[in-house]
């Protein structure tokens, strides 16, 4: 069996909080000694409440958030030993889907102008054709080329931040709450669209949601994080059949029972 | 492939917003009148010679009989305006007003512009980047800021300027001057909204695709940091003139023979007070207001052509 795509071992973050002496000095622990991995073309479902440590967690893959301690080995690669250059050229093969798309997408550039500036950061050039084609591959006409971020919707944004990601036709995504900030109509329009990738495409899914019953649908494993720890992790099925953590449980119940259209 | 060349070609036709900035800022009414007021003196100013040989006139004349000899206010209506003497001339010296307020222009926006250029040039620079690096350069700029704005500023510019060597260009050494101690406000001002957009989603989308830093400071924060820019070189410009201004009136300026708007207006209030020509005041007083306004209207216009969510909204 082949290296997983990401492996984290034993890593923490501890936030300096501003100013303040005695315990406000150490600071604030958002992820504690946590391990985990995700197999090449798995999707792993990281679900937690807010404030539970899952999106620090997951910058760590790309190297966003630095952890305190611990190792962070994506795609082979010590995370930490990068350096500048190498950090950019994970980033390469690690892409990123955000929670907000109107926040993550520039709000003074065309679609065209976000696309092209992924080429250009690894100093490469495109063609139409190909920036047409990649807003096909995720449901886009060639019309949203010349469009602001303003003059789409939610779920039609989402889509071109998928697009962005997938520009550089990357090994793993890390989506983090990809859906939460979009009408429940679009929802699983975007999960579908993110779960043909994984199956079409073989690309690995490090999915970051607070709601379980995205996870469940769309995630092959999962891992459930609370104060900055996971408190289980397993095979989707099993961990909503049977959830053995009180964390858990919680979460599934507070699940609704009404299923997402596939 | 589904797509023809053609339609690639529709595709970029369709997405080209056509009109350059500065025809969208003309079409801009308030954009329009703000250029024109602003260009008119700017003209006015380079073609100065060119002007006053067309009036028949030069700036250092004295037409002592157009003046009443009891007092020296300028004889005829509106301060001796007539054909020879276009905005008539200046009380007890008896020289061409239009003559001073055009070579005053020169003077007065060369010293004004070049320092705002300078100061908001390096506020800006020095301001992203305080927003993109944060940290420690944040605090020692910080601290330098604070430092500056302890510092009794007018006093170094009236000191220094009061020991300049005679053989130094005056102007020059006001530019730099005046560079010196403009750039600090606009510089934390540029740096706290640097830091904003340093912090918004869309910066780390783009380090999360591997963007350079360059790159996320040249595509994503500057295009959200010109408007301010903009305003704040709008913004700077009347302070500069008035400074200038007040030092030509403590007489460390210009050369006194060395024509400026400032140093007409204050020379001009005596005679406002008495009401005795109230027209020395008016002519170069609406000069530095087409001006001062003028720059404040193109730069605001400027600012909402640049940002394509207000484009529409003419």
């Amino acid at each position: 069996m082949s290296e997983p795509i990401l492996e984290m071992t034993d890593v923490s973050k501890r936030y300096r909080t501003a100013g303040g002496f005695g315990r406000g000095r150490k600071g604030f622990l958002a992820v504690d000694g946590v391990s985990l991995h995700v197999e090449r073309g798995e999707a792993l479902g990281l679900v937690g409440e807010s404030g539970s440590g899952k999106s620090t967690l997951a910058r760590m893959a790309n190297g966003l958030v630095v952890p305190t301690s611990g190792t962070v080995r994506t795609d082979g690669q010590d995370v930490a030993r990068l350096g500048r250059r190498g950090l950019r050229r994970l980033r390469r093969n690690v892409a990123m889907v955000f929670q907000d798309p109107l926040a993550s997408l520039n709000p003074l550039q065309t679609v065209r102008q976000t696309l092209e500036n992924v080429f250009r950061a690894h100093g490469e050039t495109t063609s139409t054709a190909e920036l047409v084609a990649l807003l096909e591959s995720v449901g886009l006409g060639a019309d949203y080329l010349g469009r602001y971020p303003h003059e789409a919707s939610g779920g039609q944004l989402q889509r071109v931040a998928v697009a962005r990601a997938l520009a550089l036709k990357p090994d793993l995504i890390i989506a983090d709450e990809p859906t939460s900030a979009l009408d429940v109509s679009v929802r699983a329009q975007i999960l579908n669209l993110l779960a043909d990738l994984q199956r079409d495409q073989g690309i690995s899914f490090l999915h970051v949601s607070h709601d379980l019953a995205v996870i469940r649908l769309y995630s092959d494993r999962v891992a459930v994080m609370q104060r900055g720890r996971i408190v289980e992790t397993g095979p989707s099925d099993e961990i909503f059949r049977s959830p053995q953590h009180p964390c858990t449980r919680a979460l599934v119940e507070a699940t609704p029972e009404a299923e997402l259209p596939a | 492939m589904s797509w023809s060349s053609v339609s690639i070609a529709e595709i970029q036709q369709a997405e080209g917003r056509g009109t350059p900035v500065l025809g969208r800022l003309l079409r801009k009414r308030s954009g329009a009148v703000g250029l024109v007021m602003l260009i008119v003196p700017l003209v006015a100013g380079l073609c100065a010679p060119l002007l006053v040989r067309i009036e028949g006139q030069d700036p250092n004349t004295m037409h002592t009989d157009l003046l009443d000899p009891d007092g020296g206010r300028p004889l005829g209506a509106f301060g001796g305006v007539s054909a020879d003497h276009w905005l008539g001339v200046v009380p007890v010296t008896g020289v061409d007003l239009f003559a001073q307020i055009v070579y005053g222009i020169r003077s007065s926006l060369f010293i004004a512009f070049g320092a705002s250029i300078l100061s908001i040039a390096f506020a800006a620079v020095l301001g992203t980047a305080i927003g993109y690096f944060g940290g420690w350069l944040n605090a020692v700029a910080g601290r330098v800021i604070d430092f500056m704005f302890g510092f009794p500023g007018l006093m170094f510019v009236i000191a220094v300027m009061a020991i300049v060597p005679p053989e130094m260009p005056r102007g020059l050494v006001l530019v730099l001057v005046l560079a010196f101690f403009g750039w600090t406000v606009p510089a934390r001002i540029i740096g706290a909204q640097a830091g904003a957009v340093n912090a918004r989603a869309f910066v780390e989308a783009a380090r999360a695709t591997g963007a350079p830093p360059w790159q996320i400071i040249r595509r994503e924060m500057l295009p959200h940091l010109f408007g301010l820019v903009v305003v704040l070189f709008a913004m700077s410009l009347p302070g500069n003139v008035s400074v200038v201004a007040g030092l030509s009136f403590l007489g460390v300026g210009l050369r006194g023979d060395v024509p400026d708007l400032g140093k007409l207006l204050s020379d001009s209030l005596p005679w406002i007070y008495s009401g005795a020509d109230v027209w020395y005041m008016i002519f170069p007083g609406a000069v530095v207001f087409l001006i001062v306004f003028g720059a404040t209207l193109a730069g605001d216009a400027l600012r909402d052509v640049l940002d394509v969510r207000t484009e529409d909204a003419a």
